[in-house]
Formats: C-alpha cells, sequence, structure tokens
C-alpha cells in the first residue's frame, strides 16, 4: 500500500470521523443502550410485576380494547413474555370521513394506547418512555421532526462507514500492534486506545454501521426502486405483503378468542408469535393478522397469518421471500440484535461501548494531538476550541443527561402531567447545564466537574433502589431477576467507570518536555516499546 | 497531490480549489453516481424486479463509501472529479436506455 | 458451552499477545526467538478454529458464526486488557536462555 495512498485515507479518516463524530457519540451512547431496551422498560417501571402467564395477558388485552375500542378499524398487540413490561396495545380509531389515513394509518398517539401488565389489567406504573426512549433517540433524535432526525443520522452513519474503512488502510501496522498500548505517552496513548477500542471489535463496528445505513434505505437509496418502480406501491405490496384489507360491514359480530388463534399461529409458524394485528374488531369482517417475533429468527422479516376474526379459520399466509428480501431482513436483524440470546446480547452491549469509546477517544485524539502543536497554548485557534467545547459539552454531558433522567425517573411525582415527556426535558436540561459548564469552567475542570457528577449520580441510583422500590438488588437478586440485578450493576461499574475517569484527569500532571533523542536503529530492534509516529497529515 | 512552482498564494489557492474538487467529488457527486449505480444495477440485475431493486441497494452504501475513498486516493481533485462523474455518466446511460427498451412497472 | 468459547477465545488471543516481542518479554520475562513464536501463533490459530466448533456448538447453524466473531472480539479484547494492564512481569530482560 503507498504511503501517498494512505496518507489521503489518513486525511479522510480524521475529517469523515470528526465532522459528525458528536452525532455519533450520541448515537452510539442511545444505540447501545437500546441493546437492553425490554430490561430498562421494566427498570423504569419498577411497579409493574414480570409477567408470568403471557396467555393470561393477552386475553386481558383482548378484554380491555374490547371494552375500549369496540369500534376502531384497528388494534395492535405486542404479545407478551417474560422479558417485557407488559403488553404495549394500540388502537386506530375509524377514521373522520373525508380525512385520508394514508396507507399505514397513524399509530402510536399517546391517547390511543395501553399498557397491560401481569394480570391482564392496564398497569399502574409510573409514566415513563423507559427502554424504548433510547431505542427511538438513536435514529429519530429528538424535538425535531423525525424525517430531518434520520437523514442526519443517515450521513453520520455513511460518514462512520468512511471512518472505518478509510481507518483501516491508515492503520499501517494493524496487526503488529495489535496488542500495543503505551501508557503514559500523551497522543500516542490516545492513538493506542483509540486503535484498540476499534480493532478489537471491528467485525461489529463494520457491521453495526453497515446494517444502520440498511435499516434507513428506503429513505436514503429509494433510486433503484424508482428506476424499477413507477408506483412504489407496487413494490411495497410485493415485499410487505399482507391480506387484502376488508371494508367494514357494519354487521357486529363477536372477536373470537385472540390466544386460541395465537396458540394455533405459533403451532403453525413454528415459532412464538410477536404480534397481533386486528382489522375491524367486533365486525363480521374482522380478521386477526398473526406475527412471528423478531426474536426467534435472524431476519426481521418474520412470517404472518391471517385468521378471520369471527370463528379463527385461516385466511392467508405470508409467501416466502425472495433472497435479497432474506438479506435484507438478515441485515436489519443483526442490527437490531432482536434474536440475540443473554449471552450474545451481553457481546453486542460490551462491543456497544467499544464502539463509544472509539468515537469518544477519537474525538479526544484530535485536541490532543493538535495542543502539542499549538504555537501558543493559552489561545489556540477557533476550530480548536470549538472541537474542545464540542467534546467537552456532549461526551461530558450527553451521559450526565441520561444520569439526570433515570434520577427524574425515580423522583418525580408519580401523578405529575406529561411525566413521560418531563424525564426527557431532565435529560436536556442537565445536558443543557453542561454546556454552560464546558463554556465557563477551563477544560480540564470541565472534564472533571462533568465525569465527576456523571458517575456519582448513576452509581448512587442503585441504592436510591435498595432503599425506596421494591425492586432493590437484593429484591431483584433474590427473585432470579437478573436483568433488573444487571442494570442495578451495571449502573454501579459505569457509574464507578466515570469517576475513576474523572480522577484521572484530575491527577493528570503532564510529563516536563525533556529534549527527545532521535531513536536509532539499534535502540528501535531491542526496546520494541518505542514506535515510530504514524505519518501526521 | 502535486505541488508546482510559483508563488505561495497561487499554491494556496491551487490547493483549496484541489480540496474543493475532492469534497464536492465525495459527497454530492458520489452519492449521485453511487444512486445512479444503483439504478442501473437495479436494472440489469437478473431475477425478480422487486429483488433486484433491494439487492442494489444494499450494494450501493459501499458504492457511497468507495466513492468517497476514491476522491481522497485519486491523484488530483480534478482526476477524481471527471472519473467519477464518467462513471455516472455512464451508468445514466444505462439506465436510461434499458428504461425506454422495457419501461418500469 | 458459551462460557468454553469466550475462554477458547481468550486463551487464544492471550498467545497471539505472548507472540509478540513486547509482551513476551514482560510476561515471561526471555526473549522471544523464531521458534517459539512460530509455537505460540500455531497454537493460537488453532485455538481460532477451536473456538470457531465451540460457537457453532453453542448457538446453532444460524447464530454460530455471529457469536464466533463476537467471542474472538471478547477474547482478544480481555487479552489486551489483561497483557497491557495487569500488575507484574519482568519489564527488564533477564539473560537469555
Amino acid at each position: 500500500m503507498s504511503k501517498s495512498f494512505r496518507q489521503s485515507q489518513s486525511f479522510l479518516h480524521t475529517w469523515s470521523g470528526l465532522l459528525l463524530g458528536w452525532v455519533l457519540f450520541v448515537i452510539f451512547v442511545a444505540g447501545t443502550m437500546a441493546f437492553w431496551r425490554e430490561g430498562l422498560n421494566r427498570w423504569m417501571r419498577p411497579e409493574v410485576a414480570r409477567i408470568e402467564q403471557p396467555y393470561t395477558v393477552l386475553a386481558g388485552a383482548q378484554r380491555f380494547l374490547q371494552s375500549k375500542a369496540l369500534d376502531a378499524k384497528g388494534w395492535s398487540i405486542a404479545m407478551p413474555n417474560e422479558r417485557v413490561a407488559g403488553a404495549q396495545v394500540y388502537w386506530q380509531p375509524q377514521p373522520k370521513p373525508g380525512k385520508d389515513e394514508g396507507r399505514r394509518g397513524r399509530r402510536g398517539r399517546r391517547d390511543n394506547q395501553a399498557l397491560i401488565g401481569a394480570d391482564g389489567l392496564p398497569t399502574i406504573a409510573r409514566e415513563t418512555r423507559g427502554g424504548d426512549f433510547f431505542y427511538r433517540f438513536h435514529f429519530d433524535l429528538h424535538y425535531m421532526p423525525v424525517i430531518w432526525a434520520r437523514w442526519l443520522v443517515g450521513v453520520a452513519a455513511l460518514a462512520m462507514l468512511v471512518a472505518i474503512l478509510s481507518g483501516i488502510v491508515t492503520h499501517k501496522k494493524i496487526f503488529k500492534d495489535f496488542f500495543t498500548l503505551r501508557r503514559a505517552k500523551g497522543q500516542r496513548s490516545w492513538l493506542d486506545g483509540h486503535n484498540a477500542t476499534a480493532v478489537l471489535t471491528l467485525p461489529f463496528h463494520l457491521m453495526i454501521t453497515y446494517t444502520g445505513l440498511v435499516t434507513l434505505m428506503a429513505m436514503l437509496m429509494p433510486w433503484a426502486v424508482v428506476a424499477n418502480y413507477a408506483d412504489p406501491d407496487a413494490l411495497y405490496d410485493q415485499l410487505f405483503p399482507r391480506f387484502e384489507a376488508q371494508e367494514r360491514t357494519g354487521m357486529p359480530m363477536p372477536l373470537t378468542d385472540i390466544g386460541g388463534v395465537v396458540r394455533d399461529a405459533e403451532r403453525r409458524l413454528d415459532g412464538p408469535v410477536g404480534s397481533i394485528n386486528v382489522a375491524e374488531p367486533g365486525d363480521a369482517a374482522a380478521t386477526i393478522t398473526v406475527t412471528r417475533a423478531a426474536s426467534t429468527m435472524l431476519s426481521s422479516r418474520t412470517p404472518s397469518l391471517t385468521y378471520r376474526g369471527t370463528d379463527g379459520a385461516l385466511l392467508w399466509q405470508s409467501p416466502a421471500p425472495g433472497g435479497a428480501s432474506v438479506t435484507a431482513g438478515a441485515m436489519i436483524g443483526l442490527h437490531a440484535g432482536r434474536f440475540a440470546d443473554y449471552g450474545l446480547r451481553w457481546l453486542y452491549f460490551l462491543c456497544g461501548i467499544g464502539g463509544t469509546l472509539m468515537v469518544a477517544s477519537g474525538l479526544v485524539l484530535w485536541t490532543v494531538k493538535r495542543r502539542e502543536k499549538l504555537p501558543d497554548p493559552e489561545r489556540p485557534h477557533f476550530g480548536f476550541r470549538l472541537v474542545e467545547w464540542l467534546n467537552i459539552a456532549v461526551v461530558g454531558g450527553f451521559p450526565l443527561g441520561i444520569a439526570a433522567m433515570f434520577w427524574a425517573n425515580r423522583l418525580l411525582p408519580l401523578a405529575l402531567k406529561g411525566r413521560a415527556d418531563w424525564e426527557i426535558l431532565a435529560l436536556f436540561i442537565a445536558w443543557g447545564l453542561a454546556l454552560v459548564a464546558a463554556s465557563g469552567l477551563r477544560a480540564t475542570r470541565a472534564w472533571v466537574v462533568l465525569l465527576g457528577a456523571t458517575g456519582a449520580l448513576l452509581a448512587t441510583i442503585p441504592v436510591y433502589n435498595l432503599w425506596a422500590t421494591p425492586r432493590g438488588l437484593v429484591a431483584t437478586a433474590m427473585q432470579g431477576d437478573f436483568v433488573l440485578a444487571g442494570i442495578d450493576c451495571a449502573l454501579v461499574v459505569v457509574g464507578a467507570g466515570f469517576l475513576a475517569t474523572a480522577w484521572r484527569v484530575a491527577s493528570y500532571r503532564p510529563a516536563p518536555k525533556r529534549a527527545r533523542k532521535r531513536p536509532t536503529a539499534a535502540a528501535q530492534a531491542t526496546t520494541p516499546g518505542l514506535q515510530v509516529m504514524e505519518p501526521a497529515e | 497531490m502535486t505541488t508546482a512552482t510559483g508563488s505561495s498564494h497561487a499554491n494556496a489557492w491551487r490547493r483549496r480549489g484541489d480540496m474543493t474538487l475532492r469534497i464536492v467529488a465525495a459527497v454530492p457527486l458520489g452519492y449521485g453516481v453511487s444512486s445512479l449505480w444503483a439504478m442501473a444495477l437495479a436494472r440489469l440485475l437478473p431475477g425478480d424486479r422487486a429483488e433486484a431493486a433491494v439487492a442494489a441497494t444494499l450494494v450501493a452504501f459501499a458504492l457511497c463509501a468507495g466513492a468517497a475513498m476514491w476522491a481522497f486516493a485519486a491523484r488530483s481533485g480534478w482526476r477524481a472529479f471527471w472519473t467519477l462523474a464518467l462513471a455516472g455518466i455512464l451508468a445514466g446511460s444505462l439506465t436510461w436506455m434499458s428504461i425506454s427498451a422495457s419501461g418500469r412497472l | 458451552m458459551n462460557v468454553l468459547c469466550l475462554l477458547s477465545a481468550i486463551t487464544t488471543f492471550v498467545l497471539f499477545g505472548l507472540a509478540t516481542d513486547q509482551h513476551h518479554q514482560k510476561r515471561l520475562g526471555t526473549r522471544l526467538f523464531a521458534r517459539r513464536k512460530k509455537i505460540l501463533r500455531c497454537t493460537a490459530w488453532l485455538g481460532v478454529v477451536v473456538c470457531f466448533v465451540l460457537a457453532f456448538a453453542a448457538q446453532g447453524d444460524v447464530y454460530g458464526a455471529i457469536f464466533w466473531l463476537g467471542a474472538l472480539s471478547f477474547g482478544a479484547a480481555a487479552a489486551f486488557l489483561f497483557l497491557n494492564l495487569a500488575p507484574g512481569g519482568a519489564d527488564k530482560p533477564r539473560r537469555a536462555k
């Protein structure tokens, strides 16, 4: 590989990584947390009990929907299991005459949903977005139109892909330096840390970035579809086939027991059910569409069956998808990791943390490298100050916001109106304060304050849990509820990590600059720790 | 990147121009060329039209990344620009000919 | 079986690490000669294969490859942290054997 190729890619790596690095950081943090989405859903609602009897919950969900929304256009029930907080149900009211709902209608509005708990009744729990917030945030961000957010996230993901590929090209001795970690050597130590977090979990980073792009492909790269289809609906009907929607007959007839339908479907699909959609419930034309759980196969595009609503007779079975569809589904499945059992999920989580550290260390490395070259260290140029400020504000501020959100989840009054939105506001208020700290304090002090505060806030939540909630670490461990216990433990460990980092920053004393001897060839042979620097761009 | 003799002022502008060409080649042009190749692949891949479109879309992101890397690896900014543009024109022509011949669904 | 797979990955990468001059010197105290380097490397590659087999045994056909890559990353990270951060090991080369 020629030197100038490597140098050109080094330049590209630095800039494609830096320009959107802060967006990538928050995506990685939220996305990594989203691997424990269902666990966090439960953790942030300590009132809800673990689900032991999914079919009881399902029957309760049907009873609830029949009493609440019998004349709805459609119901959607997420099949409960022992990992989730409850059965999430949505209902879509009949469209008002003269209003076009569009192909997929409008779902997920706050007043048309409920969570059915272990006893089959709507849960009485604190209102919170739970783990779903982090999942949504990592591609929809917040406080902005969803399409803008997804474009920003999509462009960032493409920049990430370019950064990874150019990083591999640039990394001169990727195998030779695999285990190298030079300590207390300033920019070389940061480089080794950045290289380690990047290379050791490289398969994951390549996979998660590329598959992340695939999840947004309909928006980012619609042109191949445009080339083949004048009417995109024709494509969607083929890729996402469904039973022809029936008009409501106006003849009311009771809906059959959904539980019975689900049991039959699980037999036919040879796997657990993930979601149930009822169209035109309470009518003679009602249909029940049952889809296999995404957690049971690699592809996210799981097969489904449609039954007649009145008597549970099978009406339609989804056809087997083609090769490219299966590949796309597998890629999306790999990204979401819904198929992963606990062992594999921990590996995903640890790799995600590695990715987060990779992005953060890259951002910091940029400033460390250039600080050594500043003509006047007391008055750096604007670009340097901007990057340093953003580093502190985002890498220091966003985790602080999350810690604040967790505390808000614990402390806000249960009856507060719009409580879920207030929790999220707490995140952004804390993040805003971090921005102020980054602007007002000296860099080192700002880092220490933000990292230390984050660490202290995170590590003390499990203590509060022990004292004030029925789901403290002792209780959950004794009940064998290892997800909740694991979250508490992880909070302590991560909090301790932040505190340790703050301590390191606070006690860092840069070594006095000595005149550096040029390493001789003999010296290099016998002291392999003394490496020659990567070429600067 | 070549450095020419002459005033350093002219050199600075030459370098800025070179960099601008590369950035334009990498991002707007690179995306455009990748999209055109995605369209061409969707037309030319055999088999079911929906599957071909999906397959072409899956590959397109690798093309985007490759275009960006080429934009900076090429010997000069201008070379990056015209090579990518040529690749785009080729893909566009193939697509146009295919659509003119057999239309869209 | 998951745990066995992870352990094999950790062993593999510790061996790879010990096959580098720096870490061999630090942990085992003696200089790394070509023959020992070759033995360590071969054994480590054998470990990669063992990890592959165990991964498929643990997770089945579809997820085996995914678990294998994840286990290798885990093993690499664990070996990296141990070799670089665990205390002990001689820093000065003793008299070569």
